[in-house]
């Protein structure tokens, strides 16, 4: 039988202190969810930690680190739980978008304890959300960048979530100000102190609306939808609002979970193939694909989880 | 009620036919025993039994002995 768990157990991890504590407490509350983070820093590295810590600015105590700790094992458990159901029944449950939103978006508590901090550390401890990051960052934020060169640079998060994605483009695109569109108060209350974590408040403001009848959308050249269309009843009606938001040649990063039961997912996604028919259907131009399978599972296995994403272009006229 | 029911679980779960439960025996000890064998391992449990557990409740499942009391707090009558 191993010693007690102590911090040299991820000595590894020192220049890292918030990672290495998330760690630490992982392993000695959770053993069976630490192999995640372990296999993270085995197969990715000190970059995997650099990132991992930077998406953790705004957790600046030990209970933060605790509550999004909990948190991520509680929203990791719920999602293995229905995974394990969806198997059998091969679909998602019925559920309408006002009930998931009242179940989920409108429920302060599970949001703040559970889904936010679950999904912000899911992106950092389970693979294929971290190497759908990866490919955010060489397929769409490294054409933002080189499109700023100085100039102000504008975008739209649509559900912005736990806000990672924004500050990722606040951060690396200082010319970049961006408009947050969400339902939940409780999500914009948590990227709002995201963002205020790397001082870039001034550069971000979020809107409450329900994308599918919000008026007075600007357009833009830049817009990003990470992990939304499978939360809506109709994906496509949301699809047709991105196109008409993007400017002539403006480009958009779309991203669906596929065959992932969550409270909150709705319309059922068996391939990427289907999120690309669909954005094509709105006149959208496909430019690069990506998709990546949970960890763990086999491609072609039954109903996989699965990540697929989209860099996607409007026409000029 | 005896713990051999409850190893055969863990033997089936891990594909360990040698696996011997003791209360001590934790995620640590044995190989595969990951979140999603973790959740093969409560769902199993759950149904040979017919009880469901909270995911607060399977979330602080560290050991052998912790799953036992959490059962037996299930009204499961179960004693190694």
């Amino acid at each position: 039988m191993r010693d007690a768990l102590s911090a040299n157990d991820f000595a590894h991890l020192a220049a890292w202190p918030k990672v290495q504590a998330v760690s630490t407490m992982l392993k000695a509350q959770f053993p069976f969810m630490s192999a995640a983070g372990e296999r993270m820093w085995t197969s990715c590295g000190p970059i995997w930690a650099c990132r991992f810590e930077a998406a953790l600015s705004a957790l600046n105590t030990a209970d933060d680190l605790a509550t999004a700790v909990n948190g991520y094992v509680r929203f990791a458990l719920e999602s293995q739980r229905l995974q394990h159901a969806f198997f059998k029944t091969g679909d998602y449950a019925a559920r309408s978008f006002q009930q998931a939103a009242e179940a989920v978006y409108m429920n302060e508590g599970y949001m703040q304890r559970q889904y936010l901090p679950g999904l912000l550390l899911s992106h950092f401890l389970w693979r294929h959300h971290y190497d759908l990051l990866c490919f955010f960052e060489r397929s769409f934020l490294t054409q933002m960048k080189n499109a700023a060169g100085g100039s102000c640079l504008d975008f739209i998060d649509i559900g912005i979530g736990t806000g990672l994605y924004s500050k990722l483009i606040l951060t690396d695109v200082p010319e970049s100000r961006g408009l947050g569109l969400d339902l939940s108060p409780t999500a914009k209350a948590f990227t709002e102190h995201q963002i205020a974590s790397i001082g870039a408040g001034d550069r971000y403001r979020i809107r409450l609306t329900d994308i599918l009848t919000a008026e007075d959308v600007p357009s833009t050249r830049w817009l990003i939808s990470v992990e939304l269309l499978e939360h809506l009843d109709d994906p496509v009606a949301f699809l047709r609002r991105v196109a008409e938001a993007l400017a002539p040649d403006g480009k958009a990063f779309l991203v669906a979970a596929l065959n992932s039961p969550h409270p909150d997912h709705i319309y059922l996604y068996r391939t990427p193939q289907e999120v690309r028919s669909q954005a094509e259907s709105v006149g959208l131009n496909t430019e690069q694909t990506f998709s990546a399978i949970a960890p763990g599972h086999r491609k072609g296995g039954p109903g996989a989880p699965e990540v697929a994403a989209l860099v996607v272009s409007r026409p000029s006229r | 009620m005896s713990i051999n029911k409850l190893q055969d679980i863990f033997r089936e779960v891990f594909a360990d036919d040698q696996l011997v439960l003791t209360p001590e025996l934790s995620a640590k000890d044995v190989e595969g025993w990951d979140s999603f064998n973790h959740i093969n391992l409560v769902v199993a449990i759950e149904t040979e039994y017919g009880v469901q557990f909270a995911t607060q409740e399977i979330a602080a499942l560290n050991d052998v002995d912790g799953m036992v009391k959490l059962m037996r707090s299930k009204n499961i009558d179960i004693s190694f």
